[in-house]
């Protein structure tokens, strides 16, 4: 649904964005992840048509932004990272606005207005005024105005800043909803964590470069990513933590192991689930006092900063 | 949605619902009611009064008070109105609505009617009720008229001459609204030379020049009529001189004239608008639309011009003065048309990748992404036309005037290659640069040049001589007092040449600098594939 091909974006003194491929298909939800200045805004701008860039092609459902942008542009809903409002406009009055301006016929704007308006869960605030909204709630009036159009293809600049932890959570299920649907959705974020559970794709970002992109499992792949075991024990004597921990280097899938200052071992972990159940068994056999076993994966964060660091170093 | 359609123009609903608050209207009807009861009290108590001479034998008190409320209306419309439609446009853009705006599928030109219109909502409302009572007020005392429908005629007339000047008005605040961004110092700036060259027409209008046409005055002037009808004294407009309503030597109504004169600019602000809207890093006007708008400024100060003086004289005002005007003229419009049409490096460099892109060997000459070098051979063919035609009607040697059309040339043709050059180069984050070096060969030398001729040195300094020529203040003022006398023609021939000699320097400067873009943007072309996971 988006294919960009080698974009580049340049401001009078900067370049924003050098060499960037993307694709993104229906029903993916793909996170742009990157520290402030990354270039992940101008990504999403160029791609909304908002901002010209100095090369590259960007498609949007087939059609060249650049030859055919009206083409383009009808079937696409953008959110920037902070919410443009009209001060003096009730909450309806604004989502009838942006109705009228996807040529939604006058007759359907109240049903679909109001709609939305619960679904963000502004319901009681329908008559307010947008000037007395608070800036999450100005978040989510925006989600909604971005919405009602139905775009196929949904590009959200950090949509979650300024939302509180309930508010986050409505607003990632109503983003699965809608990649449910089919649509394709590209999510910027610097919060890590918030997109790491229902992205299914991930693009790491850092000086206008997209290091990598693909799938969270991909990433972890391509950066050869290891997980972390942990073993609690209920006895730290040091017998056992020496027996543990020839157990635990008997396995090739085990690495580093070490103490945990709150007691019990830590160690990389590179195996698969039944390679930990082997492990677990082992421990049990040898008669050591586990009282806690946990496999622990890189999140997004982690892989983040591991690319991060990698491509400084 | 149609083009009209207002109840649907997302632009229009935006700005109208803004601004028709309760609150809002209500204090400024309160406002505009208070002025209108003083405006009565005034005219009906204290001026209508047999005592006062100063109203005597002018007329009835009803004219008098139609008349000061057409002057509020101006007020409304043109003052305020253009000020609400500089601050709601450049709110949408510091507020970041209009980004939604332009991504939208609503057309750019509903926009700008929508932005034009929605924005000065509540003015174009008042203007409407304050018409509404003068026609009360009117038809309440038609007797006072002698013949009432060209009074009634004459009133509405104004209201359309008004509202045509105030659309123009409004539409340039929308513009200068859309431009006024703070990180755009240099489109500021811009906005501030433009607004100074409207205020310079505002002087020139006095003159019997077209601008004329283009400020409120024939509104006014026009109005008069119905004041002459029933005042045996004097009114309170004269209006001009008979020759600033002819065309041509024709004689043209004077409300017609305004919207011959009106139309074309409104057509160029919108124009400009919607470019500013849809392509907000591009010049206000395409090349073939920078050359058509210098072709119709010249079209409308030659029918001002000629034809117009007393007994079908070829020249209402002085000849070298006409001439002086044009010369100015041209050379402003040059100076303006070629700093749009010169790209910067960024949009130079885009240009060149998208003629790659597209599998093309050049960009069009009209794009514009293109070098300006085309477009100022256009302009230089219509200023030799002008040029020749002015000789035609003036009766002036042709190759007298073929000189006077290469010396105005040569100023636009050096800024042109200097700024195409310091835009491409590397320079072009500094522009201090630039300004620095015209300010050097501008005002500097021909200063010095000045200072060196003092009478310690009894002759005059070759700086003096040569170093005035690429000056458009100090070459051109020489030029235009000399050319008439044949004696100095092989002088005027050398700072012709200097100019000349600078322009070509200038010039292959410019076009190395282009080389170096283009071939930076087919080695670029060649970079290593981007590292993404299969």
């Amino acid at each position: 649904m988006i294919k960009v091909n080698s974009l580049r974006v340049d401001y009078e003194n900067t370049n924003a964005v050098h060499d960037l491929d993307l694709d993104v298909s229906a029903g993916q939800i793909f996170g742009l992840v990157g520290p402030n200045g990354a270039g992940k805004t101008s990504t999403i701008k160029a791609l909304a048509g908002i901002i010209e860039p100095t090369y590259g092609d960007i498609k949007v459902l087939g059609y060249d932004l650049e030859l055919e942008r009206q083409k383009a542009l009808n079937r696409v809903g953008y959110m920037p990272d902070f919410p443009p409002v009209y001060e003096h406009l009730k909450v309806w009055e604004y989502l009838d606005v942006f109705a009228a301006a996807y040529n939604i016929p006058s007759g359907e704007r109240a049903k679909k207005i109001r709609s939305w308006v619960a679904r963000v869960n502004l319901e009681s605030k329908h008559h307010a005024f947008i000037r007395d909204l608070s800036r999450g709630m100005r978040q989510r009036l925006v989600l909604a105005k971005t919405l009602i159009p139905d775009p196929d293809v949904l590009l959200l600049d950090e949509p979650a800043s300024g939302l509180d932890p309930i508010a986050r959570k409505d607003m990632r299920d109503v983003l699965k909803d809608v990649a449910s649907a089919n649509k394709a959705v590209i999510i910027s974020s610097h919060i890590l964590s918030e997109l790491s559970d229902f992205c299914n794709a991930v693009g790491i970002m850092q000086q206008g470069k997209l290091l990598v992109s693909g799938s969270v499992e991909d990433i972890r792949r391509h950066v050869q990513s290891k997980g972390r075991l942990i073993v609690f024990l209920s006895e730290v004597r040091e017998e056992m933590i020496q027996e543990a921990k020839s157990v635990l280097h008997g396995f090739s899938c085990v690495e580093h192991v070490e103490e945990r200052k709150e007691g019990g071992l830590l160690a990389d972990f590179s195996g698969c689930p039944a390679d930990a159940s082997l492990i677990l068994a082992q421990l049990v056999l040898r008669k050591i006092p586990v009282c806690g076993f946990q496999c622990k994966e890189d999140n997004v964060e982690d892989l983040f900063f591991k690319m991060g660091m990698k491509e400084v170093a | 949605m149609t083009f009209w359609d207002l109840a649907n123009n997302p632009l229009f609903i935006a700005n109208w619902r803004e601004r028709f608050r309760p609150s809002e209207i209500f204090s400024r009807a309160i406002v505009v009611l208070l002025i209108i009861g003083l405006i009565f009290c005034y005219v009906y108590f204290i001026e209508a009064t047999p005592q006062q001479e100063f109203l005597k034998g002018k007329g009835p008190w009803q004219a008098f008070f139609i008349f000061a409320l057409c002057v509020l209306e101006g007020y409304i419309l043109l003052f305020f109105g253009t000020m609400s439609a500089y601050s709601m446009a450049s709110r949408e853009v510091s507020g970041g609505t209009l980004d939604f705006h332009r991504v939208s599928p609503t057309p750019s030109g509903h926009q700008v009617l929508g932005l034009c219109l929605g924005a000065v909502s509540v003015e174009w409302v008042l203007f409407g009720c304050i018409f509404i009572l003068q026609l009360c007020v009117m038809i309440f005392s038609a007797g006072i008229f002698p013949d009432f429908f060209r009074a009634l005629l004459v009133l509405v007339s104004f209201h359309l001459a008004l509202g045509c000047c105030a659309f123009l008005y409004n539409l340039f605040g929308v513009l200068a609204g859309l431009m006024n961004h703070p990180k755009r110092k240099a489109a500021n700036a811009f906005v501030f030379v433009v607004i100074l060259y409207f205020l310079s027409h505002l002087l020139l209008a006095l003159e019997g020049c077209y601008t004329y046409h283009l400020t409120w005055f024939p509104a006014y002037a026009h109005l008069s009529l119905m004041l002459e009808s029933v005042s045996q004294g004097e009114v309170f407009f004269t209006g001009p001189a008979e020759h600033v309503n002819m065309f041509f030597g024709v004689h043209i109504p004077p409300p017609f004239l305004q919207f011959l004169i009106q139309t074309p600019f409104i057509i160029f602000l919108f124009r400009m608008v919607q470019r500013r809207i849809t392509k907000p890093e591009h010049p206000l006007l395409s090349k073939p639309e920078l050359l058509l708008l210098i072709v119709v400024v010249a079209v409308f100060h030659g029918g001002s011009t000629f034809f117009n003086g007393p007994g079908g004289d070829p020249f209402s005002v002085e000849r070298d003065l006409s001439l002086g005007i044009l010369v100015y003229l041209l050379i402003f419009l040059g100076y303006a048309g070629v700093y749009m049409a010169t790209p910067s490096y960024l949009l130079f460099m885009k240009g060149w990748k998208r003629v790659r892109k597209l599998g093309q060997n050049s960009s069009g000459y009209s794009h514009d992404h293109s070098s300006n070098f085309a477009w100022l051979i256009c302009y230089s063919v219509i200023v030799i036309l002008a040029v020749i035609l002015y000789g035609v009607v003036s009766q002036s040697p042709l190759w007298t005037c073929f000189i006077i059309g290469l010396f105005v040339l040569t100023y636009p043709w050096f800024f042109g290659q200097i700024l195409e050059y310091f835009n491409l180069s590397r320079h072009h984050r500094s522009r201090i640069i630039m300004l620095v070096v015209l300010l050097v060969l501008w005002v500097f030398i021909p200063l010095f040049g000045y200072i060196s001729s003092m009478p310690v040195w009894p002759e005059t300094s070759l700086f003096l001589k040569y170093g005035i020529a690429p000056s458009p203040f100090f070459g051109l003022a020489k030029f235009m007092t000399v050319f008439r006398d044949s004696a100095e023609t092989p002088y005027l021939l050398e700072l012709l040449s200097i100019n000349i000699i600078l322009t070509v320097f200038a010039g292959i400067c410019a076009g190395q600098e282009r080389q170096k873009i283009k071939s930076s943007v087919v080695l670029e072309d060649n970079y290593l594939p981007f590292r993404n996971i299969e």
